[in-house]
């Protein structure tokens, strides 16, 4: 498997801070777009992962039982720890 | 993600992100990773439970990895090094490491060298599985970076009027940084969903959703329906009507 990475410095095309202020206003514009019937808000990508991530330090991450279940199974065969919950 | 893909409430359990964390790491020790890798591995999941894109995280992916170690197909161990560079970019010989760790450590390549000049790119050839390829790009935020990651392999995916896959459902993912308002971070396959999806519906029970997959003959199934055995997956747009093109030419760059 094949996989590509790259990295753009900001700085060396802009000001890093007027770049992210930019940044700022950009995202707070889509943000605020008035939604279509049906709707509550209008996301960017990236912004409602940010969101789900604030909840879920706080909550936990919901695993499915299965999974967990499969997680003490594991965890016996490996004669590791089991999983905290 | 969408709801429809989310852990139906009857059947959660919630648990800490750092009690998760310890379990995956000692999982992927067991398979006998340096604790630097397991730890870049199981941050790698987390991250993605963390984000609620469970489709790559610990519930689908960490059983599908312990296959592979043990497959041989994972080398814990890999003696990856570099076998071209410029100041800017390089390609790494990754002797069948853990796509995970690879692409984080490659990323760090990319970032050491747009320091200097600019720009850093790195290829990554004889790899595995990298898991939630935002989790790469988003490393290159913590510098200041723009970040852009991508993953091919694999045929799932039928190319536009085609019968059978000949395709990846190669993600595209930039990660931009902003200042008080959470960064842009962009993950997207070329597919009509991603294939770790379809395995989401399966163990909730919920039906497949038009568009997403192809018949046997190629033909997009435009209905709602029970998951099929074989997954043909439709590149995105759906059908050429919808511009199923776009999906199936940005496959091809991946």
């Amino acid at each position: 498997m094949s996989h590509f990475v790259a990295a753009y410095s900001v700085e060396a095309f802009a000001d890093l801070h007027r770049f992210k202020s930019s940044m700022d206003d950009f995202m707070q514009y889509l943000a605020d777009t008035p939604p279509a019937p049906g709707h509550d808000r209008v996301y960017y990508a990236g912004l409602m992962e940010h969101e789900e991530s604030i909840d879920r330090h706080e909550r936990g991450i919901p695993l499915h039982n299965e999974v967990v279940e499969w997680f003490d199974s594991a965890t016996d065969e490996f004669d590791l720890t089991p999983l905290e919950r | 993600m969408l709801e429809h893909f989310h852990v139906p409430e009857e059947d959660k359990v919630f648990i800490h992100r750092e009690d998760l964390l310890k379990t995956t790491t000692d999982v992927f020790l067991a398979m006998g990773m340096p604790l630097e890798d397991a730890e870049f591995a199981a941050n790698g999941l987390i991250t993605a439970d963390i984000r609620g894109c469970e489709t790559h995280g610990v519930s689908n992916m960490l059983r599908n990895y312990i296959e592979q170690f043990r497959d041989g197909n994972i080398n814990p161990t890999p003696n990856w090094k570099i076998i071209r560079e410029t100041s800017a970019v390089a390609t790494i010989e990754a002797d069948r490491s853990h796509g995970l760790v690879m692409c984080q450590r490659a990323m760090d390549i990319a970032i050491e060298k747009a320091s200097k000049v600019g720009i850093g790119a790195v290829t990554i050839q004889n790899s595995t599985h990298a898991g939630m390829m935002a989790y790469h790009s988003m490393r290159a935020m913590e510098h200041g970076m723009i970040g852009y990651a991508i993953t091919g392999g694999g045929a799932i995916m039928v190319p536009t009027y085609g019968a059978q896959p000949r395709l990846g459902s190669v993600p595209h993912t930039w990660a931009v940084p902003a200042g008080k308002m959470p960064p842009f971070v962009l993950d997207i396959s070329s597919s009509s969903v991603a294939a770790n999806k379809i395995g989401l519906l399966r163990r909730t029970g919920a039906k497949l959703l038009p568009g997403l997959l192809a018949e046997d003959d190629g033909t997009p199934i435009m209905d709602e329906q029970d998951v099929q055995e074989k997954v043909n997956l439709l590149p995105w747009g759906s059908t050429r009507e919808l511009g199923s093109h776009k999906g199936y030419g940005m496959a091809v760059i991946g």
